[in-house]
Protein backbone atom coordinates (compact mmCIF):
# COMPACT_ATOMS: atom_id res chain seq x y z
CA UNK A 1 0.00 0.00 0.00
CA UNK A 2 2.60 2.50 1.11
CA UNK A 3 4.90 1.67 -1.73
CA UNK A 4 1.99 2.16 -4.08
CA UNK A 5 1.22 5.64 -2.82
CA UNK A 6 4.88 6.53 -2.88
CA UNK A 7 5.13 5.44 -6.48
CA UNK A 8 2.07 7.49 -7.29
CA UNK A 9 3.57 10.54 -5.61
CA UNK A 10 6.83 10.06 -7.47
CA UNK A 11 5.04 9.76 -10.78
CA UNK A 12 3.05 12.90 -10.06
CA UNK A 13 6.31 14.71 -9.39
CA UNK A 14 7.81 13.50 -12.64
CA UNK A 15 4.67 14.54 -14.54
CA UNK A 16 5.01 17.95 -12.97
CA UNK A 17 8.66 18.11 -13.96
CA UNK A 18 7.90 17.07 -17.55
CA UNK A 19 5.15 19.67 -17.78
CA UNK A 20 7.57 22.36 -16.67
CA UNK A 21 10.21 21.21 -19.14
CA UNK A 22 7.64 21.34 -21.93
CA UNK A 23 6.54 24.79 -20.80
CA UNK A 24 10.11 26.12 -20.87
CA UNK A 25 10.78 24.81 -24.33
CA UNK A 26 7.46 26.21 -25.56
CA UNK A 27 8.21 29.55 -23.91
CA UNK A 28 11.56 29.56 -25.65
CA UNK A 29 9.96 28.98 -29.04
CA UNK A 30 7.40 31.71 -28.26
CA UNK A 31 10.27 34.12 -27.66
CA UNK A 32 12.01 33.15 -30.88
CA UNK A 33 9.07 32.83 -33.26
CA UNK A 34 9.07 36.63 -33.73
CA UNK A 35 12.50 37.76 -32.53
CA UNK A 36 11.94 41.38 -33.52
CA UNK A 37 8.70 41.56 -31.53
CA UNK A 38 10.42 40.04 -28.50
CA UNK A 39 13.38 42.39 -28.69
CA UNK A 40 11.14 45.41 -29.18
CA UNK A 41 9.08 44.41 -26.16
CA UNK A 42 12.23 44.07 -24.13
CA UNK A 43 13.57 47.47 -25.16
CA UNK A 44 10.29 49.28 -24.51
CA UNK A 45 10.04 47.60 -21.11
CA UNK A 46 13.57 48.72 -20.26
CA UNK A 47 12.86 52.28 -21.41
CA UNK A 48 9.68 52.34 -19.34
CA UNK A 49 11.58 51.23 -16.27
CA UNK A 50 14.63 53.43 -16.77
CA UNK A 51 13.28 56.73 -15.30
CA UNK A 52 12.02 54.96 -12.20
CA UNK A 53 15.31 53.15 -11.76
CA UNK A 54 17.25 56.40 -12.21
CA UNK A 55 15.13 58.18 -9.63
CA UNK A 56 15.54 55.25 -7.29
CA UNK A 57 19.28 55.48 -7.62
CA UNK A 58 19.15 59.26 -7.10
CA UNK A 59 17.33 58.63 -3.83
CA UNK A 60 20.08 56.30 -2.73
CA UNK A 61 22.75 58.83 -3.66
CA UNK A 62 20.84 61.42 -1.66
CA UNK A 63 21.10 59.20 1.37
CA UNK A 64 24.81 59.30 0.78
CA UNK A 65 24.65 63.08 0.80
CA UNK A 66 22.75 62.92 4.05
CA UNK A 67 25.30 60.68 5.63
CA UNK A 68 27.92 63.31 4.87
CA UNK A 69 25.87 66.06 6.46
CA UNK A 70 26.44 67.03 10.10
CA UNK A 71 23.81 66.07 12.63
CA UNK A 72 20.44 67.70 12.72
CA UNK A 73 21.18 68.64 16.31
CA UNK A 74 24.64 69.53 17.59
CA UNK A 75 24.68 68.99 21.35
CA UNK A 76 27.42 70.94 23.18
CA UNK A 77 28.17 69.62 26.64
CA UNK A 78 29.52 71.70 29.50
CA UNK A 79 33.26 72.18 29.37
CA UNK A 80 33.76 70.18 32.56
CA UNK A 81 31.76 67.10 31.45
CA UNK A 82 33.58 63.81 31.68
CA UNK A 83 33.74 61.28 28.89
CA UNK A 84 31.74 58.61 30.75
CA UNK A 85 28.91 61.07 31.35
CA UNK A 86 28.90 62.10 27.71
CA UNK A 87 28.81 58.51 26.47
CA UNK A 88 25.94 57.80 28.82
CA UNK A 89 24.06 60.78 27.41
CA UNK A 90 24.80 59.61 23.88
CA UNK A 91 23.32 56.23 24.68
CA UNK A 92 20.23 57.79 26.24
CA UNK A 93 19.70 60.10 23.28
CA UNK A 94 20.13 57.20 20.89
CA UNK A 95 17.05 55.59 22.43
CA UNK A 96 14.92 58.74 22.08
CA UNK A 97 12.05 58.80 19.60
CA UNK A 98 12.98 60.78 16.50
CA UNK A 99 16.68 59.99 16.79
CA UNK A 100 18.35 57.87 14.16
CA UNK A 101 21.99 58.01 15.19
CA UNK A 102 24.33 59.72 17.63
CA UNK A 103 28.01 60.41 16.99
CA UNK A 104 30.31 61.34 19.85
CA UNK A 105 33.07 63.85 19.09
CA UNK A 106 35.91 64.28 21.56
CA UNK A 107 37.31 67.79 22.15
CA UNK A 108 40.30 66.84 19.99
CA UNK A 109 38.04 65.75 17.15
CA UNK A 110 36.04 68.94 17.44
CA UNK A 111 39.23 70.93 17.38
CA UNK A 112 40.46 69.12 14.32
CA UNK A 113 37.20 69.75 12.54
CA UNK A 114 37.22 73.38 13.55
CA UNK A 115 40.73 73.85 12.25
CA UNK A 116 39.82 72.14 9.04
CA UNK A 117 36.68 74.20 8.54
CA UNK A 118 38.37 77.50 9.32
CA UNK A 119 41.46 76.54 7.33
CA UNK A 120 43.70 77.70 10.16
CA UNK A 121 47.29 76.76 10.23
CA UNK A 122 48.62 74.07 12.48
CA UNK A 123 50.53 76.79 14.26
CA UNK A 124 47.39 78.06 15.86
CA UNK A 125 46.57 74.64 17.17
CA UNK A 126 47.98 75.26 20.57
CA UNK A 127 46.03 78.46 20.84
CA UNK A 128 42.70 76.72 20.40
CA UNK A 129 43.54 73.78 22.60
CA UNK A 130 41.40 73.34 25.67
CA UNK A 131 38.52 75.54 24.61
CA UNK A 132 36.30 72.83 23.06
CA UNK A 133 33.91 70.53 24.97
CA UNK A 134 32.66 67.08 24.09
CA UNK A 135 30.09 67.34 21.30
CA UNK A 136 27.31 65.00 20.14
CA UNK A 137 26.08 65.00 16.57
CA UNK A 138 22.54 63.69 16.60
CA UNK A 139 20.79 62.70 13.38
CA UNK A 140 16.98 62.77 13.18
CA UNK A 141 14.91 59.98 11.70
CA UNK A 142 13.71 60.92 8.20
CA UNK A 143 10.38 62.70 8.09
CA UNK A 144 10.77 64.55 11.39
CA UNK A 145 9.55 68.11 10.94
CA UNK A 146 11.59 71.15 11.93
CA UNK A 147 9.08 72.06 14.66
CA UNK A 148 9.29 68.62 16.20
CA UNK A 149 13.06 68.91 16.06
CA UNK A 150 13.05 72.20 17.98
CA UNK A 151 10.66 70.81 20.55
CA UNK A 152 12.82 67.77 21.17
CA UNK A 153 15.90 69.95 21.61
CA UNK A 154 14.13 72.01 24.28
CA UNK A 155 12.95 68.86 25.96
CA UNK A 156 16.44 67.35 26.19
CA UNK A 157 17.91 70.53 27.50
CA UNK A 158 15.42 70.46 30.36
CA UNK A 159 16.05 66.80 31.15
CA UNK A 160 19.85 66.88 31.21
CA UNK A 161 20.73 70.41 32.35
CA UNK A 162 23.83 69.11 34.17
CA UNK A 163 25.52 67.93 30.99
CA UNK A 164 23.95 69.76 28.07
CA UNK A 165 25.18 73.28 27.69
CA UNK A 166 23.32 74.12 24.53
CA UNK A 167 21.86 72.51 21.43
CA UNK A 168 22.39 73.94 18.00
CA UNK A 169 19.50 73.02 15.82
CA UNK A 170 19.32 73.98 12.17
CA UNK A 171 15.63 73.86 11.22
CA UNK A 172 16.32 75.12 7.71
CA UNK A 173 18.49 72.16 6.85
CA UNK A 174 16.07 69.74 8.39
CA UNK A 175 13.09 71.22 6.60
CA UNK A 176 14.97 71.18 3.33
CA UNK A 177 15.82 67.57 3.87
CA UNK A 178 12.23 66.65 4.64
CA UNK A 179 10.96 68.50 1.56
CA UNK A 180 13.57 66.91 -0.63
CA UNK A 181 12.70 63.50 0.70
CA UNK A 182 9.03 64.05 0.06
CA UNK A 183 9.69 65.50 -3.37
CA UNK A 184 11.76 62.51 -4.39
CA UNK A 185 9.30 60.11 -2.84
CA UNK A 186 6.34 61.55 -4.72
CA UNK A 187 8.34 61.92 -7.89
CA UNK A 188 9.34 58.32 -7.66
CA UNK A 189 5.75 57.34 -7.03
CA UNK A 190 4.46 59.04 -10.18
CA UNK A 191 7.29 57.91 -12.38
CA UNK A 192 6.94 54.37 -11.07
CA UNK A 193 3.18 54.54 -11.57
CA UNK A 194 3.52 55.44 -15.25
CA UNK A 195 6.28 52.90 -15.68
CA UNK A 196 4.02 50.18 -14.34
CA UNK A 197 1.12 51.27 -16.56
CA UNK A 198 3.35 51.29 -19.61
CA UNK A 199 4.87 47.97 -18.66
CA UNK A 200 1.45 46.46 -18.27
CA UNK A 201 0.36 47.60 -21.74
CA UNK A 202 3.51 46.37 -23.42
CA UNK A 203 3.52 43.00 -21.69
CA UNK A 204 -0.17 42.31 -22.10
CA UNK A 205 -0.10 43.43 -25.73
CA UNK A 206 2.71 41.02 -26.53
CA UNK A 207 1.05 38.20 -24.61
CA UNK A 208 -2.18 38.89 -26.54
CA UNK A 209 -0.45 38.85 -29.91
CA UNK A 210 1.18 35.54 -29.06
CA UNK A 211 -2.06 34.09 -27.79
CA UNK A 212 -3.90 35.24 -30.91
CA UNK A 213 -1.33 33.57 -33.15
CA UNK A 214 -1.86 30.27 -31.33
CA UNK A 215 -5.61 30.54 -30.81
CA UNK A 216 -6.46 27.54 -32.99
CA UNK A 217 -3.81 25.36 -31.40
CA UNK A 218 -4.98 26.35 -27.93
CA UNK A 219 -8.55 25.37 -28.73
CA UNK A 220 -7.41 21.97 -30.00
CA UNK A 221 -5.26 21.44 -26.91
CA UNK A 222 -8.23 22.32 -24.70
CA UNK A 223 -10.25 19.64 -26.43
CA UNK A 224 -7.42 17.17 -25.84
CA UNK A 225 -7.66 17.88 -22.12
CA UNK A 226 -5.06 20.58 -21.53
CA UNK A 227 -5.86 22.60 -18.43
CA UNK A 228 -5.83 26.39 -18.47
CA UNK A 229 -2.78 26.43 -16.21
CA UNK A 230 -0.95 24.12 -18.62
CA UNK A 231 -1.82 26.30 -21.61
CA UNK A 232 -0.98 29.53 -19.84
CA UNK A 233 2.38 28.45 -18.47
CA UNK A 234 4.54 29.00 -21.61
CA UNK A 235 3.12 32.52 -22.04
CA UNK A 236 3.78 33.35 -18.40
CA UNK A 237 7.30 31.99 -18.58
CA UNK A 238 8.01 33.94 -21.76
CA UNK A 239 6.83 37.13 -20.01
CA UNK A 240 8.86 36.32 -16.91
CA UNK A 241 11.95 35.84 -19.00
CA UNK A 242 11.47 39.09 -20.96
CA UNK A 243 10.94 40.92 -17.68
CA UNK A 244 14.20 39.57 -16.33
CA UNK A 245 16.06 40.53 -19.50
CA UNK A 246 14.43 43.97 -19.58
CA UNK A 247 15.53 44.51 -15.96
CA UNK A 248 19.11 43.59 -16.79
CA UNK A 249 18.98 45.90 -19.77
CA UNK A 250 17.70 48.70 -17.53
CA UNK A 251 20.59 48.27 -15.11
CA UNK A 252 23.08 48.11 -17.95
CA UNK A 253 21.72 51.29 -19.56
CA UNK A 254 21.71 53.08 -16.23
CA UNK A 255 25.26 52.04 -15.57
CA UNK A 256 26.38 53.36 -18.95
CA UNK A 257 24.58 56.65 -18.36
CA UNK A 258 26.10 57.04 -14.92
CA UNK A 259 29.53 56.20 -16.27
CA UNK A 260 29.24 59.00 -18.80
CA UNK A 261 28.01 61.40 -16.08
CA UNK A 262 30.65 60.59 -13.50
CA UNK A 263 33.42 62.56 -15.23
CA UNK A 264 31.66 65.96 -15.32
CA UNK A 265 30.32 65.39 -11.81
CA UNK A 266 33.84 64.90 -10.58
CA UNK A 267 34.70 68.37 -11.88
CA UNK A 268 31.63 69.90 -10.30
CA UNK A 269 32.29 68.16 -7.03
CA UNK A 270 35.72 69.71 -6.64
CA UNK A 271 34.55 73.19 -7.54
CA UNK A 272 31.37 73.26 -5.52
CA UNK A 273 32.24 71.02 -2.62
CA UNK A 274 29.60 68.45 -3.52
CA UNK A 275 29.77 64.93 -2.18
CA UNK A 276 31.61 62.46 -4.38
CA UNK A 277 29.61 60.66 -6.99
CA UNK A 278 30.05 57.01 -6.45
CA UNK A 279 29.48 54.68 -9.32
CA UNK A 280 28.80 51.58 -7.40
CA UNK A 281 26.02 49.25 -8.32
CA UNK A 282 27.17 46.06 -6.72
CA UNK A 283 25.37 45.45 -3.46
CA UNK A 284 22.82 48.08 -4.40
CA UNK A 285 19.11 47.48 -4.37
CA UNK A 286 19.27 48.33 -8.07
CA UNK A 287 20.14 44.72 -8.68
CA UNK A 288 16.67 43.89 -7.49
CA UNK A 289 15.43 45.66 -10.59
CA UNK A 290 15.49 42.62 -12.91
CA UNK A 291 13.55 40.63 -10.30
CA UNK A 292 11.07 43.45 -9.84
CA UNK A 293 10.53 43.77 -13.58
CA UNK A 294 10.22 40.01 -13.98
CA UNK A 295 7.58 39.97 -11.25
CA UNK A 296 5.65 42.86 -12.74
CA UNK A 297 5.81 41.32 -16.17
CA UNK A 298 4.57 37.98 -14.87
CA UNK A 299 1.72 39.69 -13.09
CA UNK A 300 0.71 41.71 -16.16
CA UNK A 301 0.75 38.61 -18.34
CA UNK A 302 -1.28 36.73 -15.76
CA UNK A 303 -3.90 39.47 -15.69
CA UNK A 304 -4.07 39.73 -19.46
CA UNK A 305 -4.32 35.95 -19.90
CA UNK A 306 -7.33 35.82 -17.63
CA UNK A 307 -9.53 35.45 -20.71
CA UNK A 308 -7.95 32.10 -21.51
CA UNK A 309 -10.68 30.00 -20.02
CA UNK A 310 -12.48 26.95 -21.21
CA UNK A 311 -15.92 28.41 -21.79
CA UNK B 1 -21.31 5.26 -19.13
CA UNK B 2 -23.00 7.97 -21.16
CA UNK B 3 -26.52 9.06 -20.37
CA UNK B 4 -28.57 11.86 -21.91
CA UNK B 5 -31.92 12.92 -20.46
CA UNK B 6 -34.17 15.33 -22.36
CA UNK B 7 -31.17 17.10 -23.81
CA UNK B 8 -31.70 19.99 -26.18
CA UNK B 9 -29.27 22.29 -27.90
CA UNK B 10 -29.53 25.48 -29.91
CA UNK B 11 -26.67 27.56 -31.17
CA UNK B 12 -26.78 31.26 -30.63
CA UNK B 13 -29.36 32.78 -32.97
CA UNK B 14 -30.54 29.50 -34.47
CA UNK B 15 -33.48 27.17 -33.93
CA UNK B 16 -33.09 24.01 -31.85
CA UNK B 17 -30.54 21.68 -33.43
CA UNK B 18 -31.30 18.89 -30.98
CA UNK B 19 -34.60 18.50 -29.14
CA UNK B 20 -35.35 16.23 -26.19
CA UNK B 21 -32.72 13.62 -26.84
CA UNK B 22 -32.68 10.80 -24.31
CA UNK B 23 -30.31 7.89 -24.68
CA UNK B 24 -28.05 5.66 -22.71
CA UNK B 25 -24.80 4.04 -23.78
CA UNK B 26 -23.36 1.34 -21.58
CA UNK B 27 -19.67 1.07 -20.75
CA UNK B 28 -17.83 -0.85 -23.43
CA UNK B 29 -20.60 -0.44 -25.96
CA UNK B 30 -20.04 0.50 -29.57
CA UNK B 31 -22.77 2.73 -30.95
CA UNK B 32 -23.18 4.27 -34.37
CA UNK B 33 -24.87 7.53 -35.07
CA UNK B 34 -26.32 8.26 -38.48
CA UNK B 35 -28.68 10.67 -40.20
CA UNK B 36 -28.80 13.24 -42.96
CA UNK B 37 -26.41 16.12 -43.21
CA UNK B 38 -27.41 18.79 -40.71
CA UNK B 39 -29.37 16.34 -38.56
CA UNK B 40 -27.20 17.17 -35.56
CA UNK B 41 -24.73 14.27 -35.37
CA UNK B 42 -21.69 16.45 -34.83
CA UNK B 43 -23.58 18.51 -32.28
CA UNK B 44 -24.56 15.43 -30.30
CA UNK B 45 -20.96 14.20 -30.24
CA UNK B 46 -19.75 17.64 -29.17
CA UNK B 47 -22.22 17.62 -26.29
CA UNK B 48 -20.94 14.25 -25.12
CA UNK B 49 -17.33 15.38 -25.61
CA UNK B 50 -17.94 18.51 -23.49
CA UNK B 51 -17.11 20.72 -26.45
CA UNK B 52 -20.56 22.29 -26.32
CA UNK B 53 -22.95 22.87 -23.44
CA UNK B 54 -26.59 21.78 -23.66
CA UNK B 55 -29.35 24.38 -23.29
CA UNK B 56 -31.55 21.96 -21.44
CA UNK B 57 -31.58 18.48 -20.00
CA UNK B 58 -28.94 16.47 -18.22
CA UNK B 59 -25.81 14.72 -19.47
CA UNK B 60 -24.09 12.18 -17.25
CA UNK B 61 -20.71 10.70 -18.09
CA UNK B 62 -19.32 7.91 -15.97
CA UNK B 63 -21.87 8.82 -13.32
CA UNK B 64 -20.84 12.50 -13.27
CA UNK B 65 -23.47 15.09 -14.04
CA UNK B 66 -21.48 17.46 -16.23
CA UNK B 67 -23.33 20.49 -14.89
CA UNK B 68 -21.80 19.71 -11.53
CA UNK B 69 -18.28 19.23 -12.82
CA UNK B 70 -16.09 22.13 -11.72
CA UNK B 71 -14.17 23.96 -14.47
CA UNK B 72 -11.00 22.24 -13.31
CA UNK B 73 -12.61 18.85 -13.76
CA UNK B 74 -13.35 19.35 -17.44
CA UNK B 75 -9.75 18.85 -18.62
CA UNK B 76 -9.64 15.75 -16.42
CA UNK B 77 -12.71 14.32 -18.18
CA UNK B 78 -11.44 15.28 -21.62
CA UNK B 79 -8.17 13.47 -20.95
CA UNK B 80 -10.23 10.31 -20.64
CA UNK B 81 -11.89 10.76 -24.01
CA UNK B 82 -10.67 10.70 -27.58
CA UNK B 83 -12.26 12.83 -30.25
CA UNK B 84 -11.95 12.36 -34.01
CA UNK B 85 -13.01 15.59 -35.69
CA UNK B 86 -14.89 15.75 -38.93
CA UNK B 87 -12.42 18.47 -39.99
CA UNK B 88 -9.34 16.80 -38.43
CA UNK B 89 -8.22 19.82 -36.33
CA UNK B 90 -4.53 19.04 -36.67
CA UNK B 91 -1.91 21.61 -35.69
CA UNK B 92 -0.18 22.75 -38.85
CA UNK B 93 2.99 24.01 -37.21
CA UNK B 94 3.84 20.56 -35.87
CA UNK B 95 4.61 17.38 -37.70
CA UNK B 96 2.48 14.25 -37.61
CA UNK B 97 4.43 12.67 -34.76
CA UNK B 98 4.08 15.76 -32.58
CA UNK B 99 0.39 16.03 -33.35
CA UNK B 100 -0.24 12.47 -32.27
CA UNK B 101 1.98 12.96 -29.20
CA UNK B 102 -0.09 15.93 -27.94
CA UNK B 103 -2.46 13.99 -25.65
CA UNK B 104 0.49 12.11 -24.15
CA UNK B 105 2.44 15.31 -23.51
CA UNK B 106 -0.63 16.77 -21.85
CA UNK B 107 -0.75 13.69 -19.63
CA UNK B 108 2.95 14.20 -18.86
CA UNK B 109 4.19 10.81 -20.03
CA UNK B 110 7.91 10.30 -20.24
CA UNK B 111 9.53 10.67 -23.62
CA UNK B 112 10.28 6.98 -24.15
CA UNK B 113 6.65 5.99 -23.54
CA UNK B 114 5.53 8.80 -25.82
CA UNK B 115 7.72 7.55 -28.66
CA UNK B 116 6.62 3.98 -28.19
CA UNK B 117 2.90 4.76 -28.05
CA UNK B 118 2.93 7.25 -30.93
CA UNK B 119 4.75 4.74 -33.12
CA UNK B 120 2.22 2.08 -32.22
CA UNK B 121 -0.70 4.42 -33.00
CA UNK B 122 0.80 5.51 -36.32
CA UNK B 123 1.44 1.89 -37.14
CA UNK B 124 -2.19 1.04 -36.44
CA UNK B 125 -3.41 3.65 -38.94
CA UNK B 126 -0.73 2.80 -41.49
CA UNK B 127 1.28 6.02 -41.26
CA UNK B 128 4.53 4.81 -39.72
CA UNK B 129 6.66 6.55 -42.35
CA UNK B 130 4.86 9.88 -42.19
CA UNK B 131 5.91 10.90 -38.68
CA UNK B 132 8.05 13.79 -39.87
CA UNK B 133 5.56 15.13 -42.43
CA UNK B 134 3.55 18.27 -41.81
CA UNK B 135 -0.21 17.66 -41.80
CA UNK B 136 -0.67 20.15 -44.65
CA UNK B 137 1.37 17.97 -46.96
CA UNK B 138 -0.84 14.92 -46.43
CA UNK B 139 -3.92 13.82 -48.34
CA UNK B 140 -7.35 14.15 -46.74
CA UNK B 141 -7.44 10.46 -45.91
CA UNK B 142 -3.99 10.56 -44.35
CA UNK B 143 -4.91 13.58 -42.24
CA UNK B 144 -8.03 11.73 -41.15
CA UNK B 145 -5.90 8.81 -39.98
CA UNK B 146 -3.56 11.14 -38.09
CA UNK B 147 -6.66 12.48 -36.31
CA UNK B 148 -7.69 8.92 -35.45
CA UNK B 149 -4.21 8.07 -34.16
CA UNK B 150 -4.27 11.19 -31.98
CA UNK B 151 -7.70 10.22 -30.61
CA UNK B 152 -6.64 6.73 -29.57
CA UNK B 153 -3.00 7.17 -28.60
CA UNK B 154 -3.75 7.79 -24.91
CA UNK B 155 -6.15 4.79 -24.75
CA UNK B 156 -9.22 6.78 -23.76
CA UNK B 157 -12.17 5.16 -22.01
CA UNK B 158 -14.54 6.85 -24.44
CA UNK B 159 -13.85 7.37 -28.12
CA UNK B 160 -16.02 9.81 -30.04
CA UNK B 161 -15.55 9.82 -33.80
CA UNK B 162 -17.21 12.26 -36.17
CA UNK B 163 -17.26 10.76 -39.69
CA UNK B 164 -13.91 9.05 -39.19
CA UNK B 165 -14.06 7.45 -42.64
CA UNK B 166 -15.55 10.40 -44.51
CA UNK B 167 -12.38 10.84 -46.57
CA UNK B 168 -11.30 7.23 -46.89
CA UNK B 169 -11.73 4.70 -49.66
CA UNK B 170 -13.79 1.58 -48.88
CA UNK B 171 -10.77 -0.61 -48.14
CA UNK B 172 -9.27 1.88 -45.71
CA UNK B 173 -12.69 2.53 -44.18
CA UNK B 174 -13.07 -1.11 -43.40
CA UNK B 175 -9.58 -1.20 -41.85
CA UNK B 176 -10.39 1.77 -39.66
CA UNK B 177 -13.62 0.18 -38.53
CA UNK B 178 -11.72 -2.96 -37.72
CA UNK B 179 -9.41 -0.82 -35.62
CA UNK B 180 -12.46 0.52 -33.79
CA UNK B 181 -13.69 -3.04 -33.27
CA UNK B 182 -10.33 -3.81 -31.76
CA UNK B 183 -10.74 -0.97 -29.25
CA UNK B 184 -14.28 -2.16 -28.62
CA UNK B 185 -12.89 -5.58 -27.79
CA UNK B 186 -10.48 -3.92 -25.34
CA UNK B 187 -13.44 -2.38 -23.50
CA UNK B 188 -13.48 1.15 -24.91
CA UNK B 189 -16.87 2.85 -25.21
CA UNK B 190 -17.27 4.14 -28.77
CA UNK B 191 -19.74 6.54 -30.37
CA UNK B 192 -19.18 6.89 -34.09
CA UNK B 193 -21.06 9.16 -36.46
CA UNK B 194 -21.12 7.83 -40.00
CA UNK B 195 -22.94 8.04 -43.32
CA UNK B 196 -21.65 4.73 -44.53
CA UNK B 197 -24.81 2.66 -44.21
CA UNK B 198 -23.36 -0.42 -45.87
CA UNK B 199 -20.46 -0.51 -43.46
CA UNK B 200 -22.77 0.08 -40.49
CA UNK B 201 -24.83 -2.87 -41.51
CA UNK B 202 -21.72 -4.96 -41.77
CA UNK B 203 -20.60 -3.97 -38.27
CA UNK B 204 -23.92 -5.07 -36.84
CA UNK B 205 -23.98 -2.81 -33.77
CA UNK B 206 -26.58 -0.54 -32.21
CA UNK B 207 -27.30 2.38 -34.53
CA UNK B 208 -28.97 5.63 -33.54
CA UNK B 209 -30.71 7.60 -36.27
CA UNK B 210 -31.04 11.35 -35.98
CA UNK B 211 -33.50 13.28 -38.09
CA UNK B 212 -33.79 17.03 -37.76
CA UNK B 213 -32.61 17.00 -34.22
CA UNK B 214 -34.75 14.10 -33.02
CA UNK B 215 -33.78 10.54 -32.24
CA UNK B 216 -35.78 8.32 -34.57
CA UNK B 217 -35.22 4.81 -33.38
CA UNK B 218 -32.56 2.57 -32.08
CA UNK B 219 -31.86 -0.65 -33.89
N1 LIG C 1 -21.40 26.49 -34.37
C1 LIG C 1 -22.63 26.53 -34.93
N2 LIG C 1 -23.33 27.66 -34.92
C2 LIG C 1 -24.57 27.71 -35.46
N3 LIG C 1 -25.16 26.67 -36.01
C3 LIG C 1 -24.51 25.50 -36.06
C4 LIG C 1 -23.20 25.37 -35.51
N4 LIG C 1 -22.80 24.08 -35.67
C5 LIG C 1 -23.81 23.46 -36.30
N5 LIG C 1 -24.83 24.29 -36.54
C6 LIG C 1 -26.10 23.94 -37.15
O1 LIG C 1 -26.63 22.84 -36.47
C7 LIG C 1 -27.21 21.94 -37.36
C8 LIG C 1 -26.68 20.57 -37.10
O2 LIG C 1 -25.29 20.59 -37.40
P1 LIG C 1 -24.36 19.33 -37.21
O3 LIG C 1 -22.97 19.75 -37.60
O4 LIG C 1 -24.57 18.78 -35.88
O5 LIG C 1 -24.96 18.34 -38.31
P2 LIG C 1 -24.41 16.94 -38.81
O6 LIG C 1 -25.45 15.96 -38.58
O7 LIG C 1 -23.07 16.67 -38.19
O8 LIG C 1 -24.20 17.20 -40.36
P3 LIG C 1 -23.08 16.61 -41.34
O9 LIG C 1 -23.46 15.22 -41.67
O10 LIG C 1 -23.15 17.51 -42.55
O11 LIG C 1 -21.78 16.74 -40.64
C9 LIG C 1 -26.94 22.47 -38.75
O12 LIG C 1 -28.14 23.05 -39.23
C10 LIG C 1 -25.89 23.50 -38.56
O13 LIG C 1 -26.12 24.57 -39.44
MG1 LIG D 1 -21.16 16.58 -38.79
Amino acid sequence: MRRDSRRKRRSRLSIWRRHWRQAWSQAWSLLWEKPLESVLTLVVMALAALPAAALWLAGEQLQDVELQAPGDWIVFTHADSREAQVRELAEALGKEAGVQAVTVLSPEAVLRQYLQDSALDGELESLAEGIFPWVLEVRATPGLTAEQGAQLAGDWQQRWPGIIDQIAHDPAWQALRAHLGRFLGRGLFWVAFFSVVMLFFVVSNTAHLRLRRHQAAIEVMQVLGASDAYLRRPYLLASLFSGLMAGLLTVLLLWLILLSLSQPWHGLQQGLGLPPFRLYLAGQSLWLWPLLLAGLSLLSARVSLQQLRSE
Amino acid sequence: MIRLEQVSKRYQGSAFVLANISLEIAAGEMVFLTGHSGAGKSTLLKLIGLLERPNGGRITIGGLDIREVKPRGIPWLRQRMGFVFQDFQLLNDRNVFENVALPLHILGLDERDVRRRVSAALDAVGLVNKGKALPRTLSGGEQQRVGIARAVVHRPAILLADEPTGNLDPVLSREIFQLFSHFHALGTTLVIASHDLALLKEMNQRTLVLEQGRLLHAS
